[in-house]
C-alpha cells in the first residue's frame, strides 16, 4: 500500500487501537547478545510470545553465522502476514544473514522497545510486510507411481515430500510408538544462544537426545554490554553488576518459561535497574519462592546433581550476592554452577517429557555466560 | 423455568445458524491469505522434522469384520422376516 487514502474516521480508530495493542514479539538469540532480551519482558508495550505464529516482529539480536542463518530463514518465514523484522547488532557486521536483509537495525538495547513499538504502528497503518525469504514450495516435490501421486516403493510408503516415515519402536510400557526424529532448533524460547537438540521423541517422551551448540561456543564479538563485560578484567563493582544482571536475566528466562509472565517481568524490572540493591533482589527471591516454581522443578532436570528449579534458586542468590558486592560490601558470591558436558546432558534428557526436556535444556548454564576463568578468579576473592 | 417461551427450539436453531453465517462471512472476509509451504511447517524454533509425523497403524480388516458381525444385532431381527417362518 504505497499510496494512503483517507479512511472513514471509524476505521481509523480501529487501527488506533490496534496499534496501542502490546506487540506481538519473537525473540530469535544469536550469538553475542546473551539473554538480553530477556529485560523486555518489563515494558508493558511488548508481549514476548513463545511461537513465531503468534508474533507480528521478529526481533534476531547477535550474530547468525551460518546454519543459525538458515534457522532464523525458516523462523522469519513462518511468522504470519503482516510482520517485519528488526535486528539488533552493532554498526560494523559485514555478514548479513539472507531473512535480515530488509530488517531494521537497532545498535542499543535501551532502543530496542520504542524501535518494536514503531515497526508495529507502521505495520498497522499498512505499511510493507516483510517478504517470504525461501521459496513458497514444498521442500521436495513428491512425484507418486499413481495416478493421483500415490505410492511410493516398497511397503514402507517411500520417501514422500523428501522425508522418510516415521517408524515404531518399543515404548517405555513396552507397546509399539511411531518415533519422530526432529531438531529442536536455536531459537526454542528460553534457550541460550545456539543450542540444538536432536531429539527422537515417542509422543511427548523423549527417547534419544543429542546436544550441538550451532556455531560453536560463542566467543566472538558481542552486541550486549553484559557479556562483554563478564569478559574483560575491570572494576570489581561494574564486573559484580553485570553478572547480577545476567543472573537476573536467566531468572526472568525462567520465569517466563514457568508460565510466570508478571514475575519475569519483575526480574527483568530488577535486571535493568542500573540502582538495584540487594534488597530488591531478595524480595523477588522471596517472591519466586512463594510461587512454589523451584518446587516444582526440583526432580526436574537433574543434571550434575542439580536440578532445574536449584539453579533458579542459585541464580537468585549469584545475583543477590553480586549486587551485595556491587554496592560495596565485600561478600562473596555461591559459585557459578559449571557447564555441563554435552554428552551427560543428553544423557539426562533420555526419558523426560517435552515440557522437562525445554526446562532442563534452558535451565543449564550455557558455555558463553560463564564468566571468564580471569573474572572468575577476580569475583571469587573475598 | 421462568419466562423460557415456546418457540425456544426453532429460536434457538435460528441463533446458531446466524452464528455460523455471521463466522463464515468473517473468514471469508477477513481470513487471510492461506498458508504458504514454510509456514505450514510445525514450529521447532528454527529446527527442521528428519521424519514425518503421520501415523501409520494396521486397518485389521479380517477382526474388524468378526467384530463387526457379532455385534450386528439390527440384522438378527431382519433374519425372522427374510426367513419366513411358517408355522
Amino acid at each position: 500500500m504505497a499510496v494512503s487514502r483517507p479512511r472513514p474516521a471509524r476505521l481509523a480508530l480501529v487501527r488506533r487501537l490496534a496499534a496501542a495493542a502490546p506487540v506481538p514479539v519473537f525473540v530469535a538469540r544469536g550469538l553475542g547478545a546473551g539473554r538480553a532480551d530477556a529485560e523486555l519482558a518489563a515494558d508493558r508495550r511488548l508481549h514476548l510470545v513463545g511461537s513465531p505464529r503468534q508474533a507480528t516482529v521478529l526481533l534476531a539480536t547477535g550474530r547468525f553465522p551460518g546454519r543459525l542463518g538458515d534457522a532464523l530463514a525458516r523462523v522469519h518465514d513462518q511468522l504470519p502476514h503482516p510482520r517485519t523484522a528488526l535486528w539488533w547488532r552493532r554498526p560494523g557486521w559485514a555478514e548479513v544473514p539472507p531473512a535480515l536483509a530488509g530488517a531494521a537495525a537497532v545498535a542499543e538495547l535501551a532502543a530496542l522497545p520504542a524501535a518494536l513499538v514503531a515497526a508495529h504502528r507502521a505495520l498497522v497503518a499498512g505499511g510493507p510486510s516483510a517478504p517470504d525469504v525461501g521459496p513458497d514450495q514444498p521442500p521436495q516435490p513428491f512425484e507418486g507411481r499413481g495416478d493421483h501421486g500415490q505410492g511410493g516403493e516398497g511397503m514402507m510408503g517411500g520417501v514422500p515430500w523428501g522425508r522418510p516415515m516415521a517408524m515404531p519402536g518399543e515404548d517405555r510400557d513396552g507397546l509399539a510408538l511411531d518415533e519422530l526424529s526432529l531438531d529442536l532448533g536455536p531459537f526454542q524460547p528460553g534457550f541460550p544462544p545456539g543450542l540444538v537438540a536432536h531429539l527422537r521423541l515417542q509422543g511427548e517422551v523423549v527417547v534419544e537426545a543429542g546436544v550441538e551448540r550451532a556455531g560453536g561456543v560463542d566467543g566472538g564479538p558481542a552486541v550486549d554490554p553484559v557479556t562483554e563485560r563478564l569478559g574483560e578484567p575491570g572494576s570489581p563493582g561494574g564486573r559484580a553488576r553485570a553478572e547480577a544482571r545476567a543472573e537476573l536475566r536467566r531468572v526472568a528466562d525462567l520465569c517466563r518459561l514457568g508460565g510466570l509472565g508478571p514475575l519475569a517481568a519483575r526480574a527483568a524490572a530488577v535486571a535493568a535497574d542500573p540502582g538495584a540493591r540487594a534488597v530488591d533482589a531478595a524480595r523477588l527471591a522471596a517472591a519466586v519462592r512463594r510461587s512454589r516454581l523451584p518446587a516444582r522443578w526440583a526432580g526436574v532436570g537433574r543434571v550434575g546433581g542439580i536440578g532445574a528449579g536449584d539453579r533458579l534458586a542459585l541464580a537468585l542468590a549469584r545475583a543477590e550476592g553480586a549486587l551485595a558486592r556491587a554496592d560495596g560490601g565485600a561478600g562473596t558470591l555461591p559459585p557459578a554452577p559449571a557447564t555441563v558436558d554435552p554428552d551427560e546432558l543428553a544423557g539426562a534428557l533420555a526419558g523426560l517429557d517435552w515440557g522437562d526436556a525445554v526446562v532442563t535444556l534452558a535451565s543449564v548454564p550455557d558455555p558463553s555466560e560463564a564468566p571468564r576463568p580471569a573474572a572468575a578468579a577476580a569475583s571469587r576473592a573475598p | 423455568m421462568a419466562a423460557v417461551p415456546d418457540a425456544i427450539a426453532p429460536l434457538l436453531a435460528v441463533a446458531g445458524l446466524a452464528l455460523a453465517g455471521a463466522l463464515v462471512a468473517r473468514w471469508w472476509c477477513l481470513g487471510g491469505p492461506p498458508p504458504t509451504w514454510p509456514q505450514r511447517a510445525p514450529v521447532l524454533g528454527g529446527g527442521a522434522m528428519a521424519t514425518h509425523a503421520w501415523s501409520r497403524y494396521h486397518a485389521r480388516y479380517f477382526p474388524m469384520t468378526l467384530v463387526f458381525v457379532a455385534f450386528e444385532m439390527e440384522m438378527m431381527f431382519m433374519y425372522p422376516w427374510a426367513v419366513v417362518f411358517v408355522r
